[in-house]
């Protein structure tokens, strides 16, 4: 699965620990998101829409 | 104290609150057997309860990387126990000599160093397991 986490975290200028606490997950698991080695679950992923306020659809494709 | 409150401090401080007590009947244990058991069961309930906060307490990588660490890992170390196992019951196993846990050597001494083999082995696989899932993740 592919994912537009990487730009949208930057275009919000937040580190991957930002991001991490804004989701309440690790930095090593937002790491692992962002490099697509691990897909998120659907509670996680409709967590990162929220926090980044854009569907699911927007963010992950297949 | 609201509810809510005194629900987190169960759930958090209750395997300690256990541990305490195993603790408190292990030392009792020394002189009554009763209280030993109930001090292993006590000590077993507790890091039961521990393990369960804790898992509860980190994401859900984390806890992906710890269930198929210990599906894969502990599995496999099983099968190498297995394979032990199969082979200590059979004419080759009857040369091996096999250093006991508990001495003086007894049937549950026996009993013990191969359930503690077996849980070593298993956590050797489960240990590198984990390792090996955060290089593939990371």
């Amino acid at each position: 699965m592919n994912n537009r986490l990487k730009v949208l975290r930057a275009e919000h200028d937040w580190s991957q620990a930002d991001l991490a606490a804004r989701l309440g997950v690790s930095r090593q698991t937002v790491n692992a998101l962002e490099t697509g080695r691990y897909d998120p679950s659907l509670p996680l992923a409709f967590k990162i829409a929220a926090v980044f306020g854009q569907p699911i659809e927007a963010i992950f494709s297949a | 104290m609201s509810w809510q409150r005194a629900r987190s401090f169960i759930a958090r401080g209750g395997g300690f609150i256990l541990l305490i007590l195993a603790l408190v009947f292990a030392r009792i244990g020394a002189q009554n057997d009763g209280a030993m058991w109930v001090a292993a069961v006590l000590g077993m309930l507790s890091a039961m309860w521990i393990g369960g906060a804790w898992m509860a307490s980190i994401d859900e990588a984390a806890q992906e990387a710890h269930k198929w660490s210990w599906y894969w890992g502990g599995s496999g170390g099983m099968a190498v126990g297995g394979v032990l196992l199969i082979l200590a019951m059979t004419p080759t196993g009857r040369g091996w000599t096999v250093p006991v846990l508990l001495e003086p050597a007894s049937p549950a001494g026996y009993a013990a160093t191969g359930a503690m083999g077996m849980l070593l082995l298993m956590v050797t696989g489960y240990l590198l397991a984990w390792g090996l899932w955060w290089l593939r993740h990371r």
